[in-house]
């Protein structure tokens, strides 16, 4: 994999901020403490978030705390599943966000959990090791 | 992986569905849920799963003026039928008209009859076997699912199986996704059922489920109770996954065998439907998969390749350099023969093979995870798995006359007419070790698709079908059933369960 190539991709996906805590995650094999972790345990996606700004509200809305659907994810993150899909198109092996099985139907936080552990879904049957934001 | 359940023994479970039947009449149905003081949800008709099965009862019933719910307990739709590699079984298909290929019902069944070693329940076989081409003309025609290819599989006597174009399942399941949304059927994620409700007479009303459930946090949810007015279709696939269910069945299946399903094939489903009162059978025979890679997990990409070239290329045990099964035998065969290798066998297959059978982009990607490789001379592939090269270049060259002759007197391998001598290079191999794919048993069903109880009668407003079902296949499901076998059993439960009673 060509880190250079991969780093593109994520400041592409991902807002240009996160992805610059996200290529020390990489080569790190965990999280960095972010700012809004002052403990010093790893950030969480959603410490992410709210170090941008992004707080509760700004993915759960005024609902109680709930699955965010993935409209609202794309509302910052790429506009549509497809375009989206484009971004993330030179991702190797394989492009993430073009799963054969579900396409732009897959919900982002299937992988992309907020509030613990990211998730590489494709690795219940395949080796990508795609490094989850 | 569903601990509390799973860790049910066998007579305790069958003790419950004996003391469910001698309650049906008398009061409450052990281990069902009782009707709640309020419904969360009312539709006419529930569907539990989201794959083949469930999104064909879905469309079917939504036909038949029903309103629809179909709940998945996962946080992506399609079980095991969005990972599954796209082959439909189906004699007298389009594409077997065209390579002049003569095929009937009647071969099919006894196909199936033989690799289920007749303990296919005949009138669900039949079902299956009389049905299979209509159907596919349906998922086709109707549905708009794509197919492209003819491919054979073991223990078939003729290629019967028809794949869809991206050799995934996912090609009808997004289809049939798409046909069942547009007629007004609901889906949701994340819901699992963990009970069915039941009247005091121990007929279904409905289901006990969680609302909000992280897969596969057991903790996480919120209880609700959603109710069907006409009826309740279980479409929640096999066990394969539910280590402590199978061992359960089959004591060998130990974790150290991996699975080729999706992460949620779990019983749960189906213990609670015996706990109502439902029937089970056949549990115990559970299929390996023999084409599977130790070099990658899940299913991968190798069955794609080592399937395609069998009864064109040689499998060998690597201690030994020689054959020591037939290549195109069926699953549980062959997936036997290699346990009793104690260790992976090896498959491979010449420029000539590979070239003509397997699809480009499966074998590119089979390549890049490592599981299959490429080699410019048989000596080369030998010493990379370890295998003696003089008696494995013996052992090919015995096998090269076989096809020749388009007959194999060691082991009897069918060699397709087309099959040429294992000598052009670049040479293909890969490892194989068997991982748990398929169980064949569950819960009883009739030809309508009703579960059949301990009473020896239908639960009235439960009907199954899918992989959750028993006595398709009886002790072998062979390749490229299972589609056929959902989407005609998903089709009529839908059917059936629409009807007002
Ligand atoms: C990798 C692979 C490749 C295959 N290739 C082929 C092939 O080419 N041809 C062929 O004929 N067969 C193939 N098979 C077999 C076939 O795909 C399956 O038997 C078939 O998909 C089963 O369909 P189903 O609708 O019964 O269940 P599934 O598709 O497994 O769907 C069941 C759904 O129910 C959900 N569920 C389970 N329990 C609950 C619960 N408690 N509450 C809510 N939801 C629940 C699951 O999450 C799942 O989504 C393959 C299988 C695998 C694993």
């Amino acid at each position: 994999m060509e880190p250079i190539r991969l780093r593109r991709c994520l400041i592409v996906a991902i807002v240009a901020v996160v992805a610059t805590a996200l290529a020390a995650w990489g080569w790190a094999g965990q999280a960095v403490p972010a700012p809004g972790a002052p403990d010093g345990k790893p950030a969480s996606a959603a410490d992410r978030h709210k170090a941008k700004g992004v707080g509760c509200e700004g993915c759960h809305g005024k609902d109680e705390p709930a699955f965010v659907p993935s409209e609202r994810c794309l509302a910052c993150h790429g506009g549509t599943a497809a375009a989206l899909a484009q971004k993330t198109a030179a991702t190797e092996p394989e492009n993430p966000h073009a799963s054969p099985h579900w396409g732009g139907r897959m919900g982002c936080d299937t992988c992309h959990r907020q509030h613990e552990q990211a998730v590489d879904w494709c690795s219940h049957c395949h080796s990508f090791n795609f490094r989850v934001p | 992986m569903d601990g509390g359940i799973g860790k049910m023994g066998r007579r305790r479970f069958l003790g419950a569905g004996g003391a469910a039947l001698a309650a049906v009449g008398g009061g409450l149905a052990l281990g069902s849920a009782a009707e709640p003081e309020k419904w969360d949800e009312t539709y006419d008709v529930l569907v539990v799963g989201t794959g083949f099965a469930g999104l064909s009862a879905a469309v079917e019933a939504r036909n038949a003026g029903a309103t629809v719910l179909v709940i998945d307990k996962m946080p992506v739709y399609g079980g095991n039928s969005v990972v599954n590699g796209g082959d439909f079984a189906a004699p007298g298909n389009s594409f077997q008209k065209e390579a002049g290929i003569e095929d009937s019902p009647d071969l099919m069944l006894k196909d199936m009859l033989k690799a289920g070693l007749g303990l296919n329940h005949p009138e669900l076989a039949r079902t299956v076997a009389e049905r299979a081409n209509e159907n596919l003309e349906w998922a086709r025609d109707y549905i708009g699912a794509e197919f492209t290819r003819l491919n054979f599989h073991g223990g078939h006597s003729v290629k019967r199986s028809v794949q869809t174009v991206n050799q995934s399942g996912s090609e009808l399941v997004n289809k049939l996704l798409g046909k069942a949304q547009e007629l007004g059927a609901e889906v949701v994620l994340r819901t699992k059922m963990d009970d069915l409700v039941t009247d005091a007479s121990g007929a279904v009303l409905g289901l006990k489920v969680r609302r909000g459930y992280k897969w596969p946090d057991e903790a996480s949810g919120k209880a609700a109770f959603f109710r069907a007015r006409r009826g309740v279709v279980l479409a929640s696939g096999g066990f394969s996954r539910d280590t402590a269910l199978r061992m359960v069945h089959d004591p060998r299946l130990t974790d150290e065998f991996g699975s080729t399903n999706h992460p949620g094939a779990t019983g749960e489903a189906l213990l609670a439907a015996c706990r109502a009162g439902a029937m089970d059978v056949q549990m115990d025979w559970i299929q390996l998969g023999p084409w599977t890679s130790p070099d990658e997990p899940g299913f991968g990409y190798t069955p794609q390749v080592c399937e395609r070239i069998v009864g064109y290329g040689l499998m060998v045990d690597p201690a030994t350099g020689k054959r020591f099964f037939k290549e195109t035998g069926n699953r549980k065969e062959r997936a036997d023969a290699i346990i009793a290798l104690g260790h992976p066998a090896v498959i491979l297959g010449d420029a000539a093979a590979v070239g003509s059978q397997v699809v480009p982009l499966g074998l590119q990607k089979a390549m890049e995870t490592g599981a299959v490789r490429k080699f410019d001379s048989l000596q080369g592939l030998a010493q990379a798995y370890g295998i003696a090269v003089e008696p494995f270049l013996a052992e090919v060259a015995r096998w090269n006359g076989f096809v020749e002759k388009k007959h194999d007197p060691d082991f009897d391998c069918m060699i397709f007419p087309d099959a040429r001598p294992t000598a052009t290079p670049p040479f293909y191999a890969m490892r194989l070790w068997p991982r748990v794919h398929h169980t064949m048993g569950g819960l009883v069903i009739d030809k309508e698709a009703r579960v059949v109880g301990f009473g020896m009668k239908p639960v009235a407003g439960l009907y199954a079908a899918g992989e959750v079902a028993g006595g398709v296949h009886g002790a072998v499901r062979l390749g490229s059933v299972a589609m056929a076998d959902c989407v005609i059993f998903g089709r009529i439960a839908g059917r059936n369960a629409a009807r007002i009673a």
